[in-house]
């Protein structure tokens, strides 16, 4: 008896593919909720939005307003053209008032009172509103008193009235357009004319319709498309995976004589048809409602939509992105192990889908090479431009490149997941690794507490005054964060003392001198290297100075304080929660490499800004390098310190340091403080229990 | 005159399902079950085992024929039937985030248990079931023997004067089904009825005082395990089955399959 | 042995929804879904948006754009409006108003704009071939510019031409048109001043709008186009989960048939999940405000360090808000547990509840169409009457009347949507089902006779 011939690796995965479709196209129901009703729902959606918005237009043109007046004092030729004016924009009906008396009051006292003071003494308040009465919104116009010929206008209002809000708009604009009229009117009259009337720029966008529409179209695309082909196929990964996986069914394939690539391959080849079926079968509802007038596409300028057909090919740019998101999805639920596990991950996937992709609403943004490597940003790009008539030869070849690889790296993952035993141990099989793993989660998880209060409160606590603010949120927040993650440790770490766990301890006397003398190397580092390499890469726009008021504050401080401010504070603090409670429960429970570079991100993002997240993350490795090499936390508090003075002071021009040669003599300093550390102490020969 | 602890009437069960048409789960049952004594329910499945056990718990209600649990009446005061009954089967779980002793308390208190008391009742049967070494555990990560003993004892925690078991031994290990056979047994000592329902013929053997033979929704006979021998003449329990079962008219409702359209444990 | 005492199904209710609660919270899943999610979406949303806005802008500032120069009839550097005043404003290249403040040694070069004069006369349909391909016919270009150009400025009459579908050229289109109107403003004040006038003199006309309402109430007033959609969709995003863990989660785990054996009336049981519901739903909901106001307020003051938008939120609004989010929240709850109960698992769950949260949605957006106001008619109709009402509270309006004819509709609509998913639990098709009832047999189902209690 012959044995059966081995079947090819292909021909398998079209196996698998085929039944993993036949699968999905019996589960009616959830075919229906996921590929079907976005078609209908989409749509409905964007219609009732076009219908919503413009019934609230025509409900507010129709409005009848009234707009009580007193113009007594205009020229008038003016006031005729004011009345016009303000009968000619809808159904007004014009009031005019009588005693002159109370509203002459009502401007002194409004001009009395600045525009930043606090609100108006009750009692006045409820005059002005009865001043108002029945009309929605009180007109007055007098003379200007210092400038012959010109005028002032007041409208007041009341903006808690749609129609008060609204006739308030409407005369503005009638008497805006009577300015601009006797602006230019003035300009005429000076001698020699308006010097500037040759300068009056008329703006022609030559491009042409189907540029525009295809621009358009290409600003709309690239995310309804993410979210058709997430919604479809989502509904397939989750059940090729997760679902399986509950259903008890993966175990089984996984035995089969199968690679587990190809089971990767044939799932994911599932998958992506299942998307991409979802996003053909709504782009033609979508385009059927268009092409009937039912919906108006938001981002389209008019209409209409004149694109030649031959542009439609500039789609296929946008297939990278498929493959790749339906990649992701498979990744994220082959890592699951339940249905419910699968849906929560399918909201990091859409976000880091999505947020690249919202680059192409800027139209001041194109393709560029770099760009086009973003994942999710570069065929976005592409597509859009493509639509509307640009190629670019060498962002494609780079898109279709970069995004090749990040989908095979992905595939790659993914078929590392599909391990057989991994699926089947899915707890942790020893109460060590358990425990360990509890440690560094606990640590993680207020790493990133911390993060999250210094941002929401602590940004509060500097605006509402930047001395104590800074104070409060590092003595304050970070000391309290820093106690409550000792109080809250997992059992297992609870054997060490709180001093050995913050690593409290008091190091070597060479180890301190080695650090110190690493400090101007690494000013010296930062200062004169990386921040103008940054500011080359990554600019920082004009408006982001800093505050003019803030650097007022800190020049006024007296330099003792502005070092305890801004140097020393930061560095107990900062070291004490970071390098000490967080570093310490991240390295009981993870490899001394991944504890750093966890502390290190999590110090970099408590900064809040992408432009200090490398040096502050940087920093962050060696300070925490430094505390695991010393096992103690003092000398990161010393270079911390140390670092921050220099720099603050460097920087508010309070010491010269060209003349002490420092920036060309201070970095050799660093070869001894190396040496320095890396001697072997006798201490450190001792075995250390944590 | 104490009111039976389980009579029905009658009782008739009929579902719709959309392909086969009306099913009729229950024939005209008619069972008394005297107080203090083992009744077993034997027959295949899909016999209308679990449907009448069901019926009887009010989880489900009868098309027609009237059900009595310790003289109240099925349709008339659920909540009273519920309150006298401990109701166990394969498809009772128990809420995996809570904890045993959790779950004996919430149990407790929505029978209404008063607070000291219920402690007390808690602290015996986590003894009497050796559930003390797990009991603060969450119940998902409990095994399948452990779970069946928490499960017996929360249907037991309010004492009631009814037990119902359906297919109790399912799914258990030698050890942990050889620990049912026995509690079962207590209950009896305790003067509890018990009815359960089995396929296990050996178990029927063992601990019933009497066993009701059913099948296709109709109880076939009903008697101790002598007179069920008698009956049929025949020796072991499988051939008085099949004798009974030849005995109902083969003819009636050939070719329909009377599987019961809700899924069982 | 004491006597059980028989609860009031009341009591009963409330001891449901606290193991219910109790079991959700000691879920990783909901405990995420409920609190951790809240509270971080906001903030790393508008961080991430704030942080990329800085970084384009900064990208842009040094993104060099070219805008070429042509005139009719003469080479460009001739033509009488090539003035070195034109040429200066042009090539000026710090932006306008803001006086380099940086410290550093050399100015940096924000928004640079090259010139290049075309050096033979160009019509123009000319110039715009130009601006399209780059060479315009057989032209030679001024040999310090090789490139094409991103806009041209043609002269006589004044025109500015660019693609709005390329990003350079909208980039030099802005940068020329504000040197442009910079240079036109400072010709004006030295006239001006040359004739004698005051620069003022040159605005005769001036209006300003002042608003008598109370300070901040213009705050309320944004708010209130905002957040009662903002509102509805949080609520129903915050009972989606926990609705279908509920019931279907509760079918998949097995543990419904126990749950049926409970000495409780089927409502009570309903009701304490549906009050589970509503609590977890209430608490993400209040949980995504509070980041959302914190993190707003960030937002705004890394965007517009200046702008005073100050909010004063009526009292009224606190009061009010408080009894009408827990009606509506009750509502949600009460209708998403009924549909979610007609699922086998939680996948069904889903895929079921996705089409309902879009039923909530719509109703919603009427509610912010300007112009309809709270009054009897609308307090009665659902979802568009809580919307209504949330804006008449922020914006101060005592409307005593309809409030609480629009919290009684709504616990009136609760009550409807809890008898409805009593009677659907009651049937055992739903309670028991292997499978999720398809929703073609909902009515057969409703009209169905038997029930259990």
């Amino acid at each position: 008896m012959t044995a059966p011939s081995l079947p090819s690796p292909r021909h398998q995965a079209r196996v698998l593919w085929r039944c993993e479709i036949r699968q999905l196209l019996r589960d009616r129901r959830a075919l229906f909720a996921g590929v079907l009703l976005p078609a209908l729902l989409y749509p409905l959606l964007f219609w009732s939005q076009g219908k919503v918005e413009s019934v609230a237009e025509g409900i507010m043109a129709e409005r009848e307003l009234t707009v009580a007046m007193n113009l007594d004092d205009l020229d008038a030729q003016l006031e005729a053209d004011l009345r016009a004016g303000l009968l000619e924009s809808g159904e007004v009906t014009l009031v005019d008032l009588e005693s002159a008396a109370d509203t002459s009051s009502l401007w002194e006292k409004e001009e009395a009172q600045s525009t930043d003071s606090d609100s108006p003494a009750p009692a006045l308040r409820s005059t002005r509103l009865d001043l108002l009465g029945e009309a929605d919104a009180l007109l007055v116009g007098r003379s200007s008193p210092d400038q012959p010929d010109a005028y002032q206008f007041r409208v007041f209002f009341d903006v808690q009235r749609d129609d008060s809000r609204e006739a308030s708009s409407r005369a503005r604009k009638v008497v805006g357009a009577l300015a601009t009229k006797w602006r230019n009117a003035r300009l005429e009259s000076l001698p020699g004319g308006d010097p500037a009337a040759h300068l009056s720029v008329e703006s022609t966008d030559i491009a042409s319709p189907e540029d525009k529409s295809g621009a358009g179209l290409g600003r709309l695309l690239p995310i309804f498309s993410l979210l058709m082909l997430l919604s479809g196929g989502a509904f397939a990964a989750l059940g090729a995976f997760a679902g399986e996986r509950e259903g008890k069914t993966l175990e089984t394939l996984l035995v089969q004589p199968v690679p587990s690539w190809v089971v990767a391959m044939g799932k994911y080849g599932a998958v992506l048809c299942a998307g991409m079926a979802t996003l053909a079968i709504n782009l033609v509802s979508l385009g059927l409602c268009t092409s009937q007038g039912l919906v108006d596409l938001p981002g389209l300028s008019d209409g209409s939509l004149t694109l030649p057909p031959a542009r439609l090919l500039a789609a296929l740019l946008y297939l990278p992105a498929c493959a790749l998101i339906a990649a992701l999805l498979c990744l994220f639920c082959g890592k699951a192990r339940s249905y419910r596990e699968g849906q929560f991950t399918l909201i990091p996937v859409m976000l880091m889908a999505v947020l690249p992709s919202l680059l192409v609403l800027r139209p001041d943004l194109e393709a560029t090479p770099l760009l086009s490597v973003v994942p999710f940003a570069g065929p976005a790009l592409l597509l859009r431009d493509g639509l509307a008539g640009q190629f670019f030869l060498l962002p494609t070849l780079l898109m279709l490149a970069s995004h090749g690889l990040w989908t095979w790296l992905v595939l790659r993952r993914l078929t590392g997941v599909l391990d057989a035993e991994r699926i089947l141990s899915s707890k942790d099989v020893s109460a060590e690794a358990g425990q360990r793993s509890l440690s560094a989660g606990h640590g993680k998880a207020w790493a990133f507490v911390g993060v999250l209060a210094l941002y929401l409160v602590g940004s509060r606590l500097q605006q509402w005054s930047f001395t104590w603010g800074l104070g409060l949120s590092l003595w304050g927040l970070l000391g309290i964060l820093t106690l409550l993650l000792l109080r809250t440790r997992p059992a297992p770490t609870r054997d060490v003392s709180r001093t050995q766990f913050l690593s409290l301890r008091w190091p070597e006397g060479t180890q301190l001198l080695g650090a110190t003398l690493l400090i101007p190397a690494l000013v010296v580092l930062m200062v004169k290297v990386y921040l103008p390499f940054q500011s080359q890469v990554l600019p920082l726009p004009q408006s982001a100075t800093v505050d003019a008021g803030l650097l007022a504050t800190l020049e006024a401080l007296h330099p003792a304080l502005l070092v305890f401010l801004m140097a020393i504070s930061p560095a107990i603090c900062e070291e004490l929660f970071f390098r000490g409670a967080v570093l310490g429960s991240l390295r009981r429970g993870l490899s001394p490499m991944r504890a750093l570079l966890w502390q290190a991100l999590f110090f970099g993002a408590a900064h809040a800004s992408l432009y200090r997240i490398v040096p502050t993350a940087s920093l962050g490795l060696l300070l925490g390098a430094l505390t695991l090499r010393t096992r103690s936390l003092l000398p990161a508090i010393l270079v911390h310190a140390g670092y921050n003075t220099v720099v603050v002071l460097n920087s508010m021009d309070r010491i010269a340091l060209e003349g002490v040669a420092f920036w060309s003599y201070g970095p050799w300093l660093a070869l001894p403080g190396v040496l320095l550390l890396a001697r072997r102490t006798p201490q450190a020969s001792q075995a250390e229990d944590n | 005159m104490l009111p039976l602890p389980i009579r029905t009437k009658d009782l008739c069960k009929t579902f719709e399902d959309p392909k086969r048409g009306s099913v009729h789960a229950v024939r005209d049952l008619n069972l008394e079950c005297r107080p203090g004594e083992i009744f077993g329910l034997l027959g295949p499945n899909g016999a209308g085992k679990t449907t009448t056990l069901r019926m009887l718990s009010t989880i489900l209600a009868p098309t027609s024929g009237e059900a009595e649990l310790a003289g109240i009446r099925v349709g008339d005061d659920p909540l009273g039937v519920r309150r006298c009954l401990g109701f166990l089967s394969g498809s009772t779980g128990l809420y995996p985030r809570l904890t045993a002793r959790e779950i004996l308390e919430y149990f407790g208190r929505l029978h209404g248990l008063q607070e000291d008391f219920l402690q007390e009742r808690v602290e015996t049967l986590l003894d009497t079931f050796t559930i003390r070494p797990f009991a603060d555990g969450r119940c998902e990560s409990l095994s399948t023997g452990q779970r069946q003993r928490v499960s017996i004892a929360r249907a037991v925690l309010h004492d009631p004067e009814v037990l119902i078991l359906d297919e109790p031994t399912t799914g258990l290990d030698i050890l942990a089904a050889s620990d049912m056979i026995q509690f079962i047994q207590s209950r009896k000592e305790a003067g509890t009825c018990v009815l359960f329902s089995t396929h296990i013929l050996s178990e029927a053997e063992r601990l019933c005082d009497r066993i009701g033979v059913i099948d296709r929704g109709r109880l076939l006979a009903v008697g101790s395990l002598d007179e069920l021998r008698a009956q049929t003449g025949k020796e072991w329990l499988e051939d008085v089955f099949r004798a009974l079962v030849e005995q109902a008219d083969p003819s009636e409702d050939a070719g329909e399959q009377d599987q019961e359209p809700l899924a069982t444990a | 042995m004491s006597t059980p005492q028989h609860l009031s199904p009341l009591l009963g209710a409330w001891m449901v929804t606290k193991k219910e609660l109790t079991e959700s919270l000691r879920d990783r899943a909901t405990v995420i879904y409920a609190f951790v999610l809240p509270i971080c979406m906001y903030p790393v949303m508008f961080w991430v948006m704030l942080q990329g806005a800085l970084v384009l802008q900064g990208q842009n500032e040094k993104t060099e754009v070219t805008l070429g120069i042509a005139a009719a009839g003469v080479p460009a550097l001739e033509h009488t409006l090539a003035t070195e005043a034109l040429t200066v404003a042009l090539a000026d290249s710090l932006p306008e108003g803001s006086e380099s403040a940086a410290s550093d040694a050399e100015p940096t070069q924000a928004n640079p704009l090259q010139l290049a004069w075309a050096t033979k006369p160009l019509d123009l349909a000319q110039a715009e071939d130009w601006l399209l391909t780059g060479n315009p016919g057989d032209s030679e270009i001024d040999a310090g510019v090789a490139a094409a150009p991103d806009a041209v400025l043609f002269l006589e009459p004044l025109t500015l031409l660019h693609t709005s579908t390329k990003s350079a050229s909208n980039l030099a289109r802005e940068r020329a048109r504000a040197r442009i109107q910079k240079h036109a403003t400072s010709l004006r004040l030295q006239a001006a001043r040359a004739a004698g006038l005051d620069p003022a003199d040159l605005e005769p006309i001036k209006i300003v709008a002042v608003d008598l309402a109370e300070r901040g109430a213009k705050g309320a007033v944004v708010l209130a186009s905002l957040l009662p959609l903002m509102l509805v969709v949080m609520a129903v995003l915050g009972s989606f989960f926990p609705a279908v863990d509920l019931t279907a989660g509760e079918k998949e785990r097995g543990t419904s048939e126990t749950t049926l054996l409970l000495p409780l009336p089927r409502s009570s049981i309903i009701t304490g999940k549906i009050l589970a519901v509503g609590t977890l739903s209430m608490t993400a909901t209040a949980l995504s405000l509070f980041a959302l106001g914190l993190s707003a307020e960030n937002l705004l003051a890394g965007v517009a360090s200046k702008v005073d938008v100050k909010v004063a939120i009526p009292t009224i609004a606190l009061f009010g808000a408080i009894p009408l989010s827990l009606f509506f929240s009750l509502f949600v709850s009460a209708v998403l547990t009924a549909c979610a109960s007609l699922a086998a698992t939680f996948k069904e769950g889903q895929a079921l509840l996705g089409p309902v949260q879009m039923v909530f949605m719509l109703p919603a957006m009427i509610g912010i169409i300007p112009g309809i106001q709270l009054n009897y008619t609308w307090a009665l109709v659902p979802i568009v009457n809580v919307v209504l009402a949330f804006r008449a509270l922020l914006m101060g309006q005592t409307l005593i009347g309809p409030y609480c004819v629009t919290a009684v509709a709504l616990c009136f609509y609760a009550w409807l949507a809890l008898r409805l998913a009593l009677h659907l639990l009651s049937r055992e098709s739903v309670q028991l089902a292997g499978k999720t009832l398809p929703l073609a047999r909902l009515f057969k189902t409703l009209r169905s006779t038997s029930s259990t209690r």
